[in-house]
């Protein structure tokens, strides 16, 4: 096959910019009242794309031990549309500013977050509306927020999400692409300390950022060494906050009790209870919401 | 785009629907309810923000020209036509919505002399013309479906009843809204008291 004819086809794999375009289209164009209709036949599918499928099915099988090939077929289908319906969503945000109703849990913690007067961390996972969260908190606060984003794999997904994030993000949010492992780092310590806060999702380690070991569902597993790192180094907590989809343009918001990479001569052992903290926190809103937990690979080298 | 803090009570806003029988619905139910819950989230006043009115909707629309498919199956038994027609009826809606948006939508705008890309509107009242175009002739066939599309039809007309009613009660509409805080656009700090 000829370099140019792979050039045209890899637009529309799974991670190809034809379907961040199909989808742009499709906000602008199809009736709202037949959204979910189009979102359920294009959701089974996605289903075809057998890597995803199999991913999601192993970590259901880590998440809901003892759970069964078939139902979890109907879970990944769930999974699936989930993720759609948060796509959807997010570019309908970017597209035509329609924002989704907000229920809060941990309203204590959200408050400290924003009224704190030095830097924070937030820490996420890929579950329900990071981007818009990051949106709404940079609406509705005075506060500054960084929000650190894996690069799309996809040269050109890149490309164009890249132009899209800087066209349509909210005053007050930067967007920074995470793309090596210390390229960021210096900018991020530089925001914490002039009281920014950055949002990052410490669930999946892309290639090429450091990682710290971890135990997740039992298993083997790694988190990006980043956050406790910046929380180690610029003094500042770390608020554990998830984002679930609750229906049809509804999402809750809940913002954990924050905790501290506190700095000790031993620096491994400082980062191991961080992160079995935030391990912590992640298995509970995972457990919780299995269904919106967007990790299309196996989470453990144990799981492949 | 207007939000508010609310409580769960308020999603039954008026402005949060689309279709003037929820609409309708909405009012009946907030005009004489006392607002006891904590305003403890955000609403968002858009038109399209109900879950049960787009999924409702949306799978009822499914439902209905799936009948209209199995209806016009006529060699096969109706469990079997009826499983054939989910997915024509699937695609169909896709199709239909595609013409909407790449042939209509243009012409339209071509004429009015008003280019844009956001087709949301022009689309939704395309594709429900044609969808009542649709149920109009099925209506007049002599098959089982005919019953699903004299319901789809009752259903439209129904709709523009309420949205007649809606028209005369429109003060009293607007108070409500007013009452619970509709008209304010407020992006206020969450922690405000």
């Amino acid at each position: 096959m000829s370099e140019s004819r792979r050039s045209f086809l890899s637009r529309f794999g799974v991670y190809g910019v034809f379907w961040r375009q199909f989808l742009r289209w499709a906000v602008l164009n199809v009736p709202m009242w037949l959204e979910p209709v189009i979102l359920a036949f294009w959701t089974a599918l996605f289903l075809l794309w057998g890597a995803g499928r199999r991913g999601v099915s192993r970590n259901l099988r880590a998440i809901l031990p003892g759970s069964r090939a078939l139902p979890n077929f109907f879970r990944t289908y769930r999974v699936f549309w989930n993720f759609a319906w948060t796509i959807a969503d997010h570019m309908r945000f970017q597209e035509l500013r329609v924002v989704p109703d907000w229920e809060f849990d941990g309203l204590e913690n959200f408050r400290r977050l924003e009224s704190t007067p030095e830097g924070a961390i937030i820490l996420t996972a890929h579950m329900g509306n990071y981007d818009l969260g990051a949106h709404l908190f940079a609406t509705m606060s005075d506060r500054r927020i960084v929000m650190v984003r894996a690069p799309e794999t996809d040269a050109r997904t890149r490309e164009w999400v890249e132009r899209h994030h800087g066209r349509t993000a909210a005053e007050g949010l930067t967007i920074g692409f995470n793309t090596g492992a210390g390229e960021l780092a210096l900018d991020l310590l530089s925001a914490l300390r002039n009281g920014d806060i950055i949002a990052i999702q410490g669930d999946r380690v892309t290639p090429g950022i450091s990682a710290l070991p971890a135990k997740l569902f039992g298993h083997a597993a790694e988190v990006p060494a980043g956050p406790f790192a910046l929380a180690m180094a610029a003094g500042v907590p770390i608020f554990p906050l998830f984002i679930a989809r609750r229906g049809l343009r509804r999402y809750r918001l809940f913002v954990g009790e924050p905790f501290e990479v506190v700095r000790s001569r031993n620096r491994t052992e400082s980062f191991e209870r961080a992160v079995r903290r935030w391990t912590e926190e992640l298995e509970i809103a995972v457990r919780a919401a299995w269904f919106q937990w967007f990790n299309f690979a196996p989470f453990s080298k144990e799981l492949r | 785009m207007k939000l508010i803090k609310g409580s769960e009570e308020m999603r039954w806003m008026p402005s949060r629907y689309h279709f003037a029988l929820f609409r309708l619905a909405g009012w009946l139910r907030l005009r004489n309810a006392r607002i006891a819950g904590e305003r403890d989230r955000i609403l968002s006043l858009h038109r399209y923000q109900s879950g049960i009115e787009m999924s409702g909707v949306g799978f009822w629309t499914l439902l209905t020209v799936t009948c209209w498919f199995a209806g016009l199956l006529r060699g096969l038994p109706p469990p079997l036509a009826l499983l054939a027609g989910l997915p024509l009826a699937w695609i169909s809606l896709q199709v239909v919505t595609a013409f909407a948006a790449l042939v209509i939508a243009p012409l339209v705008r071509l004429v009015a002399r008003r280019p844009g890309e956001n087709n949301l509107a022009l689309n939704s009242f395309a594709v429900m013309l044609m969808l009542v175009a649709a149920a109009s002739w099925i209506s007049m066939q002599r098959t089982w479906a005919r019953f699903a599309a004299w319901q789809f039809l009752a259903l439209v007309a129904l709709n523009a009843l309420a949205a007649t009613l809606l028209f005369f009660l429109r003060d009293d509409v607007a108070r409500l809204e007013r009452t619970l805080g509709g008209e304010t656009s407020a992006s206020s700090s969450f922690s405000s008291p």
